[in-house]
């Protein structure tokens, strides 16, 4: 695949006036400065004052003012960074308010459904601060490309609005306009927040939101809120009420603050890692908001998938049925049919249920299960291998990396059938990926794909559990029997052939394989080190992260392979890498990545991607790689 | 062609299903229906008829008015001098004692290629006697001949379309094909020829907001009033099918206005008015999805107080309209809807 190189875009012209704090996949939480404006952290809540409104609630950090108004509204004690919004206005309004930091821009594009049909008629108006792009964008792929203008620093989905509730429009004209916006503009959705969608939009990437829509919905008597759709559907209602000011106040009041909770939980959950977990709960309140999810984990996959971190130091709490096609769950699944191949001396494969205690080895039933083969005779012969969900299918030797680690799920003993096929088809691959003898399975009951098998020899057949003596003694046996068949494995070779499996699952299997030409193994499991036989080290497995940190001569070998590069300008490299140093990168490096920094030919130094590749050369700001050893260090 | 205009045209040439121009008897009118109207004072009944022509000049070479779906009660051949001379003796045989007589086509009464002299001659013959004569034209094809050759035989009433007093819009909204210096030039033509002008202004034409929409209307009234218009016919545009309102609002991205809309704009051009012009409006459609409506619960109330007013030409009509809690969702979107970067078809409460 060919090196990312800045600039091959228009993404070199990118300003360098926002500073991403943290990412979770799209989402981030950044601080940025508008001109003469005051800091702002996004995602940013721009609240509407307007004075023919009720129910301001005072210490905005943001304001959205109308173009009719006559002055900003704000009330006292308020110093927010203000928004005029020129609006629609057919008719030129006053510009160059004072008062106004930012001027949204007044013209009106025609609608995209009808403009590609009209000859010379721009989907793109540049407003006249030239740093607020407005963008009317129909769900196409070839209009996705990085916006013109090389200062914009704000892209408006003009529009969205007229989409809410139609699920796969919404989602594709967001994308799009994240991908034109690239990472290092804002992207701003109006009229579109609510506190249920909000999760879900800064999923996708929305850096600046509104509180238009619960202000509308207040004016009818709805006060917004997370967890319920409205109290009443003004489409069915009879008759909406007839409310006093008072009790209209209130609700914009109420609908306001529960905007403002849910920006700051979203927020929180961005820098846990866990805006999905949270996006799970509150898509359940609408069902076009599950539907968006649904054609997002489908049809935006490879697009999350590029901005998803390798590891997370959180759980990962798979507990509905939209988790199963979650971006991180999707790209482990992708990686062991893409780059996993078993040990090649593993030659019985032992198939084990999952725990609830991560890593698996930790628990008490996997204590138990590795008690039980520990006397078998060969037994680094055999291959322990977790088929659980909604991962599929967790090797041993994988099991503390992310997910594996660090998933959980409900556990009722009985499968959806999309976990079974999964189980199966992961099954299936790793069976043609590797030369087994014999297969145990040490399962419990519902997977046809085991027990119409006969090929398989099963331990629970009875209904034991798990941990049933007899049963465990029934694995030993088998797997004792099986392992005798095949030729004795010894035990360094085996470990080595097990990091080599995580080494293939993290750089690729030709990169996987250049690290271990000639290595051996030192120190003890499972802080394995990966050493040179005359000596010096390629890499060492940090437990607690479950990936190989790669030393220099390590990136050395996977740099040679042409993988997980991160190219840098021509000059003195001191401390971390910055994205404004960086001139390309490897398509497949991923924030959490270790990575080889090279500049011209040479590796000089090794560290751990802070983004991914599309972001690196994408924006201009920030840490691109943390540098843990440099060339020419002691 | 370029704009508006040519996706106009080229959309009406799309093959569409069922329902487009249909076969009808060529020798009936479109349709013919009377109503209740106030004329000099008093309430009498209006016969209304629309002739079955070859159609709107404009609709034919430009794809006609973003709005505008009368291109389906037009032919697919044009009907000959004969059978528009029948769809007249057939309206006057409807006609019973009604003392005004509407008579439109789905086009220009004045256009010579869509109704020829003999047919106008005919109308002349038939409703010479009624005490309005209301015809329809569109801006260009108005002179001062052509009024005069009619006017001394009839009490004539002329009717242009303006739609909007904003060239901005017209052009890039309604696509009319017509500015207001047009519209200007015809009106003083219509009274040189010795006519009454009535004008119609459209409500919330596409890709206006809902405020501008009634700013706009307000201006274009006030436009038609100081044009010398005798009557001003406010119309909230309503959704007809194989126009780009449709093709917007099955989008999301068009919304037809709220009746409020149409009381305000009433309330506000209705106090430009000078003594004995009247401003009204009777919305096609009213109260149901695809017409100017609000909650469901109130539409009918609030007509009942449009047409009062229609027929008293009294601005307390309008004040008697009862309150409901829907009228505080639309003054909350007028203040919010320009927030929205358009195209504009924000949520409303019932949607097409």
């Amino acid at each position: 695949m060919p090196l990312h190189r800045r600039g091959e875009g228009r993404e070199g012209d990118a300003p360098v006036v926002l500073d991403v704090i943290e990412r979770d996949v799209m989402a981030r939480t950044a601080e940025w400065t508008a001109p003469d404006g005051p800091r702002v952290r996004t995602p940013l809540l721009l609240e509407v004052r307007a004075s023919r409104l009720p129910g301001d609630v005072p210490g905005c950090e943001a304001a959205l003012v109308p173009s009719r108004a006559e002055g900003p509204g704000l009330l006292q004690g308020e110093s927010p960074l203000v928004v005029r919004d020129l609006g629609s206005d057919m008719r030129p309004v006053v510009p160059d308010a004072a008062w106004a930091h930012l001027e949204l821009p007044g013209e009106r594009p025609v609608p995209p459904s009808i403009a590609d049909e009209l000859e010379g008629v721009p989907l793109v108006t540049v407003g006249r601060d030239a740093i607020v792009e407005v963008t009317h964008l129909p769900p196409s792929p070839e209009l996705a490309a990085p916006p013109s203008a090389g200062a914009t620093e704000l892209v408006v989905l003009g529009g969205a609005a007229c989409l809410l509730g139609r699920h796969d429009a919404l989602v594709d004209a967001v994308m799009a306009a994240r991908k034109r916006a690239g990472p290092a503009r804002l992207l701003y959705a109006p009229a579109v927040a609510t506190p249920m969608d909000l999760a879900l939009l800064a999923y996708m990437g929305v850096d600046v939101v509104d509180d238009v829509q619960a202000r509308l919905e207040a004016a009818g008597g709805v006060a917004l809120r997370p967890e319920l759709t409205h109290g009443h559907d003004l489409r069915d209602a009879p008759r909406p009420p007839l409310r006093g000011d008072d009790e209209l106040a209130a609700c914009a009041r109420e609908g306001v603050l529960a905007m403002r909770r849910e920006v700051a939980l979203v927020r929180e959950a961005i820098a846990r890692g866990q805006l999905r977990e949270l996006l799970e709960q509150r898509v359940r309140s609408e069902p076009w908001q599950v539907a968006a999810l649904r054609h997002l984990d489908r049809h935006h996959n490879a697009a999350l998938e590029r901005r998803s971190p390798v590891q997370r130091p959180v759980r990962l709490l798979a507990t509905s049925r939209d988790s199963f096609h979650r971006v991180e769950v999707r790209a482990w699944v992708d990686r062991l049919l893409a780059r996993y191949a078993p040990p090649p001396s593993a030659k019985v494969l032992v198939l084990l249920p999952c725990s609830a205690r991560k890593p698996y080895s930790s628990s008490r039933t996997h204590r138990a299960f590795l008690s039980a083969l520990r006397d078998v005779r060969n037994r680094w012969a055999v291959h322990e291998v977790v088929l659980t969900s909604p991962l599929g299918m967790v090797p041993r030797e994988l099991e503390r990396t992310y997910p594996a680690a660090h998933y959980d799920i409900p556990v009722t003993g009985e499968w959806f059938p999309e976990e079974v096929e999964r189980m199966a088809a992961l099954l299936a691959h790793l069976r043609r990926a590797g030369a087994y003898s014999a297969v145990i399975s040490h399962m419990g009951p519902g997977l046809p794909f085991v027990e119409n098998d006969a090929t398989v020899t099963r331990t629970r057949t009875g209904g034991e559990g798990p941990l049933d003596a007899g049963a465990l003694g029934r694995l030993a046996e088998a797997a004792s029997s099986a392992a005798a068949l095949v030729p004795r494995v010894d035990r360094a070779r085996r470990d080595l052939e097990d990091l080599a499996s995580l080494a293939r699952l993290q750089f690729g299997p030709e990169a996987g394989a250049a690290l271990l030409r000639d290595a051996r193994l030192a120190g003890k499991p499972p802080a394995w080190r990966l050493a040179l036989r005359g000596g010096g080290q390629l890499a060492s497995l940090v437990p607690d992260r479950g990936l190989l940190s790669l030393t220099l001569e390590g990136a050395e070998r996977v740099a040679t392979a042409g993988r997980y590069r991160v190219l840098m300008d021509d000059f003195e490299l001191k401390g971390n890498l910055f994205a404004v140093g960086v001139s390309g990168a490897d398509p497949e490096v991923r924030e959490g990545d270790d990575v080889a920094v090279v500049r011209g030919d040479r590796v000089v130094a090794v560290g751990v991607a802070r983004m991914g590749a599309e972001e690196m050369v994408g924006s201009r700001r920030g840490i691109a790689v943390a540098v843990r050893h440099r060339r020419g260090e002691a | 062609m370029e704009g508006l205009a040519g996706w106009m045209y080229d959309h009406r040439r799309r093959p569409r299903g069922r329902g487009s121009r249909e076969a009808h008897d060529p020798g009936a009118p479109a349709a013919v229906w009377r109503e209740r109207e106030l004329l000099g004072g008093e309430h009498v009944d209006a016969l209304v008829a629309v002739l079955r022509t070859r159609g709107c000049s404009h609709e034919r070479l430009r794809g006609g008015c973003t709005m505008c779906g009368y291109a389906s009660d037009t032919p697919a051949e044009p009907p000959t001098e004969e059978l528009l001379l029948a769809q007249v003796r057939a309206v006057a045989a409807q006609r019973r004692d009604a003392p005004w007589v509407k008579l439109y086509t789905s086009g220009s009464m004045l256009d010579p290629d869509e109704v020829p002299q003999g047919v106008l001659d005919a109308i002349v013959g038939a409703f010479g006697d009624a005490r309005r004569l209301t015809v329809e034209s569109r801006a260009e094809h108005v002179t001062a001949e052509r009024v005069r050759a009619l006017a001394p035989r009839c009490n004539l009433e002329v009717a242009i379309g303006l739609e909007s007093a904003c060239d901005a819009v017209l052009e890039g909204s309604v696509a009319k094909a017509m500015t207001l210096g047009d519209f200007r030039r015809a009106a003083a033509d219509v009274r040189a020829g010795g006519a009454a002008l009535r004008a119609y202004v459209l409500l919330k034409p596409p890709l206006l907001t809902e405020s501008e929409a009634i700013d706009d209307a307000v201006e274009a009234a006030a436009a038609a009033l100081s044009a010398g218009a005798a009557t001003v016919s406010i119309n909230p545009v309503n959704v007809q099918a194989g126009t780009l309102v449709d093709f917007l609002g099955h989008r999301g991205q068009y919304e037809p206005p709220w009746l409020w809309s149409v009381v305000e704009a009433l309330r506000r051009a209705h106090a430009l008015a000078p003594p004995g012009a009247q401003v009204l409006s009777s919305p096609t459609a009213g109260g149901t999805p695809r017409g100017a409506h609000t909650c469901g619960a109130c539409d009918r109330g609030v007509l009942a107080a449009i047409e009062r007013h229609r027929l008293e030409a009294s601005p307390r009509a309008l004040d008697a309209v009862e309150g409901c809690g829907c009228k505080d969702r639309w003054r909350a979107q007028l203040a919010l809807e320009g927030l929205m970067q358009g195209p504009f078809g924000p949520r409303g409460y019932r949607r097409l």
